[in-house]
C-alpha cells in the first residue's frame, strides 16, 4: 500500500498535466470574476491578471440598474422550465414508439424525423411558420419550434431500445397496454436518460438567443442571453458609416460586461456539478449503443 | 422537426391571416391610433418601452407608439428576416442606404413623395442646399422611401490623431505641425522610452490605412469601409487610393514606422480592447481614432497611473503634399433611415407624425422631453432639470441615462438630433474638442466622408466582382510591404498588379454613377 502512494515521476507528470488542465479550464472563469469585481480603470489598463484590483461591486450595481435584468432573468427561468418540460415530454413520446421494432411504418417515420436533422429550412421560413401560427411574441414561439431535438430523440430511442424485450412481454402478459408499459415500465427505468435530457434541454433553452431574437418583439419578454449579447457585443459587430458620441459603447466598461456574463452563467455553473454524472451517462448511451 | 410538422398548419393559417385589414386604410380623422415602431436598442442607452417621449407624442399627435426594441448586437439579423419575410411593423428605424436600395423599389415602403404636403417640414430641411445632393443620392428610382436621421446640433466627432501631450512636454517638443515633425517627435520619445510604441490600430490593416491615408494626402478605406475607393475632394472624383500616386507616402510612413518600432508589432491582430489597454497603460504614444475616446477612455484611465499624462487631439497636420486635411464621418446618419410599411393601416397619419419630429416642437420633444418638467430654456439653450441629472448620476454615462429614461435622442426616438445636452453633463474636453473639429471643418481642414453613389444593379454586380478580386490581392500583400518582407521598391509592380485586377474600371463605374447624381 505504501508503495502505491509513492510519487513516481510518471505520477508527477500526470498531476502536472491535470493541474494545467484545471488551470486552463478554471482560469477564464476566475478571471471573469476578478475583472467583474475590480476597479474599471485598472481593468482598462490591463492591470488585473491574477487577483482583483480595487475590489468593488459597482459593475454588479450597474448591471442591476438595467431595469430589464431581473425580468429577463425570470423570463429565462420560465422559458427553461417550460421548454425543458415540453421538450423532454415530446422527445420521450416520440422516442418510445420509434424504439419499438414492431411499430408499423417505423422506418419511414424515422427517415422523416432524421431528415430534419440534416436539412433546415432557414430563418425566414421558420419565421413565416411561427408567424402564421400566431405564436409571435409569445412563450410558445420559444418553447414549441425547438421542442424535439432529433439527436436527443435518437439517444432516448436507443436507450428505450436497450430495455430487455422480456420486460415488455411480461407487462403485456399481465394485461398492460402500450401506454401503461410506457408509463409503468419504461419511464421508471429511464431516469438516467431523462435526467440527461433535462440537462441537455435546460442548457439549450438557457443559452438560446436566435428564437427569442426573431420571435419576440417586446423587451419585457426577452431572456438573459439577448440582454447578455447586447451588453457584451453591443453594436461592435455593426460597421458604422457614421458614428456619434451617443452611440459610443466605450461608456460600458469591461467589468460591467464580465459581470453580466457571470450573472448569466451562474445557474448553469451551479447545476452542472450535480447532474454531471447523468451528463456523462447520456453521452455514453449515444456513443456506445447508438 | 416540430416546425416541419407545423408547416402544413401554418400555410393554411397564413393564407387566411395577416393582410385582411387593409380596406380601412385611410383615417383622416384625428382619433387615437397605435402604430408599431421597431428600432435597435444600444446597450449604452437602455430604453423604456413606456417613456416620456412616447407620452408627449401621443399627447401632441394622438398617435400611440408601440415600441419594439431589438438588441443592437443582432439588429442586422432581425432586420434581414423581417424585411425578407415582408413582415414589417408600421415603422422601422435603423435602415441603411443599402436596405433602401434593395427593398425600396419592391413596394414594401411608403413613398414619401406621394405625400408632399404632409412632409413639408422634412423636405424643407433635406432639400436645402447643404443636403440636397445627399438627399438625391438616397432616392430609389425617383422615390423617397424613408426619412433620414439628421443632425441639428451634433457634438462634432472625427477620427483624428491624438498624442500624449505630457510626453511632448517632457522632451521639450512643440505640438507637431506636419507629419514629418510628428514622426521625428515620436522617434525622440521612443529614444527616451524604448518600451513604448508610437501607435497601433483596433480593427486590422485596412482600418489603419483608412485612419492615415487621407490625412497623408491619399485615401482609401475611409471610416469603416472595406474598399480602397474614396472621394477625392481636390479632383471631385472617386479614386482607388492604393493605386494613386500619393499612396506611396502612406505605405512609406507605415513601413518606416514598423521598421523604427513605432508601429506596434502585433498591429494586424490587435482588437479594440487590446488597443484601449495599450493606450490606457502608457504603451502607445498616439492614436488616430474617434476623439470621443480621449475624454472617455484614455485620459481617465491613464491618469490613474500617471496624473500628468493626457492625450489631446492634433489639428490636421501638413502632409507631404503640403496640404492639411482629415476625414470625419458622414454628415447626418446614413444608417438610421426610418421607413414606413406600405401595409400600414394609417399611411397618412404616420407620414404626418414623423414629419412632426422635424418641426421645432417635435425636435424639442424628441431630444429633451417636456419643457418645464425635464428641461427649461435659458437664453435659447435647453437646460436639463437638475433632479434628472442627479437621478442618473451613478449611471455608466449620465447623458445616456437621461436620454434612455426619456426615450429621446439619437438612440431613442430623435430623428432631428440635438446633442447639446452633452455640454451640461459631459466631460468638458469632449465639448472643447467638438468645437475645434467644427471649426476645422468650417476652415476646410476636415472633410465629411461621402456616401457611395447609387449604382444600377448591373454596376453593383460588376463592382462586387471587381472589388472582391482587388481587395483579395491587396490584403494578401499589404502587410508584407508594411513589415518590410517585401521591399518598397516593388510597390510600383504591386500597383500594376492591382490595376490589372480592374481598379480603373472600378473608378469609372463609381464616377459614372456619381456624374448621374450631379445631373
Amino acid at each position: 500500500m505504501v508503495g502505491e502512494r509513492r510519487l513516481t515521476p510518471y505520477k508527477l507528470l500526470v498531476y502536472i498535466v491535470l493541474l494545467m488542465c484545471c488551470f486552463f479550464v478554471l482560469y477564464p472563469l476566475y478571471y471573469m470574476v476578478i475583472v467583474s469585481i475590480s476597479d474599471g480603470y485598472a481593468v482598462s489598463r490591463g492591470e488585473v491578471k491574477f487577483y482583483p484590483q480595487g475590489v468593488n461591486l459597482e459593475a454588479y450595481k450597474a448591471v442591476f440598474r438595467y431595469s430589464t435584468v431581473p425580468r429577463s432573468y425570470l423570463n429565462s427561468v420560465i422559458y427553461t422550465v417550460m421548454g425543458t418540460f415540453i421538450s423532454v415530454t415530446m422527445t420521450s413520446l416520440c422516442a418510445y414508439p420509434l424504439s419499438r421494432k414492431k411499430m408499423f411504418g417505423r422506418e419511414v417515420l424515422t427517415f422523416f424525423v432524421a431528415f430534419t436533422m440534416f436539412f433546415d429550412a432557414g430563418l425566414v421560413a421558420n419565421y413565416l411558420v411561427v408567424r402564421s401560427l400566431h405564436m409571435l411574441n409569445t412563450l410558445w414561439a420559444i418553447v414549441i419550434p425547438g421542442a424535439v431535438n432529433v439527436w436527443y430523440m435518437i439517444i432516448m430511442r436507443t436507450f428505450y431500445g436497450s430495455i430487455s424485450e422480456e420486460m415488455y412481454e411480461s407487462a403485456y402478459i399481465d394485461g398492460a397496454n402500450d401506454l401503461q408499459v410506457y408509463h409503468k415500465i419504461v419511464l421508471p427505468l429511464s431516469k438516467a436518460v431523462i435526467a440527461t435530457m433535462i440537462l441537455f434541454y435546460a442548457v439549450n433553452f438557457w443559452n438560446s438567443y436566435i428564437p427569442p431574437l426573431l420571435y419576440l418583439n417586446s423587451r419585457t419578454k426577452f431572456p438573459m442571453p439577448l440582454l447578455l449579447r447586447n451588453i457584451v457585443l453591443g453594436s461592435d459587430n455593426i460597421s458604422f458609416s457614421s458614428t456619434s458620441v451617443s452611440s459610443d459603447l466605450s461608456v460600458l466598461g469591461t467589468n460591467i460586461r464580465y459581470a453580466v456574463i457571470f450573472i448569466t452563467i451562474l445557474p448553469i455553473l451551479l447545476i452542472y456539478p450535480f447532474v454531471q454524472k447523468y451528463f456523462v451517462k447520456g453521452i455514453m448511451i449515444g456513443s456506445i449503443k447508438g | 422537426m416540430v416546425l416541419v410538422l407545423l408547416v402544413c398548419l401554418g400555410s393554411v393559417a397564413f393564407s387566411n391571416g395577416a393582410k385582411e385589414e387593409r380596406a380601412n386604410s385611410q383615417t383622416d380623422d384625428n382619433r387615437l391610433i397605435t402604430i408599431t415602431w421597431m428600432r435597435s436598442e444600444n446597450p449604452a442607452q437602455p430604453l423604456n418601452e413606456e417613456n416620456k417621449c412616447i407620452e408627449m407624442i401621443e399627447k401632441a399627435l394622438n398617435v400611440r407608439i408601440d415600441l419594439q426594441l431589438v438588441p443592437a448586437s443582432d439588429w442586422a439579423t432581425k432586420k434581414s428576416v423581417i424585411l425578407a419575410s415582408n413582415d414589417m411593423p408600421d415603422v422601422m428605424q435603423g435602415l441603411t442606404v443599402d436596405d433602401l436600395r434593395k427593398y425600396g423599389a419592391t413596394g414594401m415602403f411608403v413613398n414619401l413623395l406621394d405625400y408632399p404636403d404632409d412632409i413639408r417640414d422634412y423636405l424643407n430641411i433635406v432639400q436645402a442646399s447643404d443636403r440636397e445632393e445627399a438627399t438625391r443620392n438616397f432616392l430609389v428610382d425617383g422615390g423617397m422611401y424613408a426619412f433620414q436621421g439628421l443632425e441639428y446640433n451634433r457634438i462634432d466627432i472625427a477620427s483624428i490623431p491624438a498624442i500624449r501631450m505630457d510626453l511632448l512636454k517632457e522632451s521639450n517638443l512643440s505640438v507637431p505641425q506636419s507629419w514629418d515633425e510628428l514622426y521625428k517627435d515620436l522617434l525622440i520619445i521612443k529614444q527616451k522610452h524604448p518600451d513604448m510604441y508610437g501607435f497601433s490600430t483596433r480593427n486590422g490593416t485596412t482600418y489603419m490605412i483608412g485612419q492615415y491615408a487621407f490625412e497623408l494626402g491619399s485615401g482609401g478605406y475611409p471610416t469603416f469601409s472595406k474598399s480602397g475607393m474614396y472621394f477625392e475632394p481636390t479632383s471631385k472624383t472617386w479614386v482607388y487610393g492604393p493605386t494613386s500616386a500619393g499612396f506611396m507616402h502612406v505605405i512609406q510612413f507605415l513601413a518606416n514606422s514598423y521598421k523604427d518600432k513605432l508601429l506596434y508589432p502585433d498591429y494586424a491582430t490587435m482588437n479594440k480592447s487590446d488597443e484601449f489597454e495599450k493606450l490606457s497603460n502608457g504603451t502607445l504614444m498616439m492614436v488616430t481614432d474617434n476623439n470621443s475616446f480621449v475624454g472617455r477612455v484614455y485620459n481617465p484611465n491613464i491618469k490613474g497611473k500617471n496624473p500628468d499624462a493626457y492625450f489631446d487631439i492634433l489639428k490636421p497636420m501638413k502632409n507631404p503634399n503640403s496640404t492639411q486635411r482629415a476625414l470625419r464621418y458622414e454628415h447626418d446618419w446614413t444608417d438610421d433611415f426610418v421607413a414606413i410599411s406600405a401595409d400600414t393601416k394609417y399611411p397618412e397619419r404616420v407620414v404626418k407624425a414623423i414629419n412632426w419630429f422635424y418641426t421645432e416642437t417635435g425636435r424639442m420633444v424628441t431630444n429633451f422631453g417636456e419643457e418645464g418638467v425635464d428641461y427649461t430654456m435659458d437664453n435659447g439653450t435647453p437646460t436639463v432639470n437638475q433632479a434628472l441629472i442627479e437621478k442618473h448620476a451613478n449611471d455608466s454615462d449620465v447623458f445616456s441615462g437621461i436620454q434612455g429614461d426619456l426615450g429621446v435622442g439619437l438612440l431613442g426616438l430623435g430623428l432631428y438630433v440635438d446633442e447639446s445636452l452633452y455640454a451640461q453633463v459631459s466631460d468638458p474636453i469632449m465639448i472643447s474638442e467638438g468645437k475645434l473639429i467644427r471649426q476645422w471643418t468650417k476652415d476646410g481642414l476636415i472633410e465629411y466622408n461621402k456616401s457611395l453613389p447609387n449604382f444600377t444593379t448591373e454596376e453593383q454586380q460588376r463592382i462586387t466582382q471587381l472589388q472582391n478580386n482587388i481587395e483579395n490581392t491587396f490584403m494578401n500583400e499589404i502587410d508584407l510591404f508594411i513589415t518590410g518582407k517585401t521591399p518598397l521598391s516593388k510597390w510600383p509592380d504591386f500597383v500594376k498588379e492591382l490595376q490589372g485586377q480592374g481598379t480603373e474600371e472600378l473608378e469609372k463605374l463609381y464616377n459614372d454613377a456619381y456624374q448621374r447624381l450631379l445631373k
